[in-house]
């Protein structure tokens, strides 16, 4: 009985988000006199890539009409590859300043890291409104409006401090025996770090990053600030004016359907990840 | 290998005196245990010996060789942690090819030896696993492999034994001491255990809130251990203390130590480093020199009191006594074979009134 309303529940949950995506899918894949349907159609009728293909920068043949039509005129393909860039460089520069950031801040306690560390997560607690002004500002001063690196570091300016927050527990959790057993096996302490903390800290180091790309990929309200109009404009700020600049929205569902393309890659990935960190885990492994 | 010489050594973590003013020799090719409670600081000792933690003040030197400030790299030491700390992402094999490969070895002279001391400790089978596919002692073993497979001049072991479960304990122990004797390297051994200590030490040196009280071979460390906290810790169950005073016999012109009815005849010469008749003393008497007499079969032979059994433990081969002697309790070892109640009238016996030893009420120091 309680598993039975356990599954209901369950279900229940899962439609609630699904549906929504379910109803983008089968939009996208149907030609636009077929939308509009009574009663709607649950399965598109005549199945089709036109809308990717449009939204993509393809001229298709529409075989309702007997006419090609020509690509939808909003740089959808360029966004989505924006969007890939400037999340791929905020992760790696996450990943390259959060790193030795977090290992600092958890294995040593300075006179300062009480400071720092609240600075951190107080940081985390503002709103990112309350910074988008004053970030605004900066970007006019040193030309970083509608540029593609301008945005990167905006979005650095968010993550940068939640992922040295992770990285930090992860490291001050993370058996300093270890360290020191390469020191007294003759590593210097570089070559500690290099070649016995950091592989051994790769799985949480790869999530990380991988939690940036995510955070930047689906960022909207600086990316809309910071990119629209403009040639770096990113998917998401896109998917939000498409209403204005297409009216399509068929084209609108196959955007937003390739815009989720490499996120849901990503939290497939990322959930492998997860349960890999939990195997490997350090403290686990070094006290059952 | 190599003779380890502390001199004045002094670590002090915020307001905590973690070690304090510790002057010690660690012989070569010795086997030297630090023994003493968690958190005495004899673990912070192995980390300064290492140059994993610097000493506030003092000085460290292998041989005549000062290294204070030398960092653990370039020590040539090894040490065995007692989470054995073996690289989780690393296989055995690798785990063990670390300290050669860091250092640029050629890979056939690695292979080499990592095969060699796989063979020794025989773990070849285990090559190939990773950290977390081995058991407990399997661990050891390896961490135990990676540490003497480079051949340094010092070994430090922080507790190696303590995660593994007592039958394997025990097997453990007789090799590493085998192993120690064969390579004949000095090593330091931390534990709380001492059973551990009295086993495999060549000397022992018991350390106590940071301070160390006392070095000597085991033997030395149990029948004259030079303050009531050494004798307190070491030997299993602990030593009895009872408060007595000095007493002179005119008649015979001797000197007398009395509690009771216990009187133990004390030499001249302690007698006057306490200051004679009357003064308070303390004296300590292990389980093992007492004996539990049924009152029936009790001769009047030695030196013997009344007592009240309290209760019994029994342990299998032997059971301690606990008896009451007027709401003092003092422990007793008997033979398994005798069986006692509790509330039961017994009569104690110190069986070498020589073995008593005597301590200072107001220091604790071991009057000789």
């Amino acid at each position: 009985m309680k598993k039975a309303l356990l599954i209901i529940g369950i279900v229940f949950v899962v439609l609630w988000s699904i549906i929504p995506i379910y109803w983008a899918l089968n939009i996208s894949l149907m030609y636009h006199f077929e939308v509009y349907s009574v009663p709607a159609h649950l399965f598109p009728e005549h199945p089709t890539l036109y809308n990717y293909l449009r939204s993509l920068g393809f001229s298709v043949f529409n075989p309702f009409t007997n006419r090609v039509d020509p690509p939808v005129g909003y740089p959808i393909r360029e966004a989505l590859i924006n969007s890939f860039v400037v999340a791929s460089m905020v992760s790696l520069i996450t990943i390259a300043i959060a790193t030795p950031a977090g290992y600092a801040l958890g294995r040593y306690r300075t006179r300062h890291s009480g400071l720092l560390t609240a600075l951190l997560l107080g940081s985390r607690t503002l709103p990112p409104v309350s910074i988008l002004i004053p970030l605004y500002i900066i970007g006019l001063r040193y030309r970083l409006l509608g540029t593609t690196h301008g945005i990167t570091v905006m979005h650095l300016a968010l993550v940068l401090p939640l992922t040295t927050w992770i990285l930090m527990g992860f490291f001050s959790t993370f058996p300093s025996e270890i360290e020191k057993a390469a020191r007294v096996d003759g590593a210097t302490r570089l070559q500690a770090i290099v070649r016995v903390v950091i592989p051994t800290a790769l799985p949480a180091i790869v999530s990380a990053g991988l939690l940036s790309f995510l955070f930047s990929y689906n960022e909207y309200l600086f990316s809309w600030v910071f990119t629209s109009g403009t040639p770096a404009q990113t998917i998401q700020p896109t998917l939000a004016s498409m209403w204005f600049m297409i009216g399509e929205i068929n084209i609108m569902a196959a955007a937003t359907i390739l815009s989720l393309i490499v996120p849901v890659v990503i939290s497939l990935y990322f959930q492998k990840y997860i349960i890999q960190v939990r195997l490997v885990d350090p403290y686990a492994l070094a006290f059952e | 290998m190599v003779e380890v010489r502390l001199e004045h050594v002094t670590k002090i973590f915020g307001k905590t005196i973690a070690v304090n003013d510790l002057n010690l020799v660690v012989r070569d090719k010795e086997f030297f245990v630090l023994l003493g409670p968690s958190g005495c600081g004899k673990s912070t000792t192995l980390n300064i010996i290492a140059g994993l933690e610097k000493p506030t003040s003092g000085r460290v030197y292998f041989d005549d060789e000062d290294v204070t400030f030398l960092p653990p790299e370039e020590r040539n030491i090894a040490m065995v942690f007692q989470s054995y700390a073996l690289y989780p992402t690393m296989t055995a094999y690798d785990n063990i090819a670390f300290p050669l490969k860091i250092r640029r070895l050629l890979r056939d002279e690695i292979h080499k030896r990592v095969k060699e001391v796989a063979e020794m400790l025989h773990i070849e089978h285990l090559l190939d696993k990773k950290p977390h596919q081995m058991s407990g002692g399997e661990r050891q073993r390896v961490a135990l492999a990676r540490a003497i497979v480079r051949q340094p001049r010092l070994f430090l072991m922080d507790e190696p034994l303590s995660n593994i479960d007592a039958k394997l304990r025990i097997t453990a122990r007789t090799e590493l001491i085998r192993l120690q004797r064969k390579l004949g390297v000095t090593t330091i051994y931390v534990t709380h255990d001492q059973t551990e200590a009295f086993t495999m030490g060549h000397r022992i040196g018991v350390m106590f809130n940071g301070c160390l009280l006392q070095v000597g071979d085991p033997l030395e460390i149990f029948e004259r251990p030079h303050n009531t906290v050494v004798a307190g810790f070491v030997g299993i169950p602990p030593m009895n203390f009872i408060e007595g005073h000095i007493a002179y016999d005119e008649r015979l012109g001797k000197y007398y130590f009395k509690w009771n009815e216990i009187i133990l005849e004390v030499g001249g010469d302690i007698t006057e480093k306490i200051g004679g008749h009357g003064k308070t003393v303390i004296a300590g008497i292990r389980p093992q020199n007492l004996q539990v007499i049924k009152s029936e079969s009790y001769s009047k032979i030695g030196i013997a009191f009344k007592a009240k059994v309290y209760t019994v433990e029994r342990l299998g081969t032997e059971s301690v006594i606990t008896v009451d002697i007027d709401g003092e309790l003092l422990r007793a070892v008997t033979p398994s074979e005798l069986t006692l109640s509790p509330d039961e009238d017994v009569v104690v016996k110190i069986v070498n009134p020589q073995k008593v030893i005597f301590f200072n009420k107001n220091t604790g120091d071991l009057i000789t």
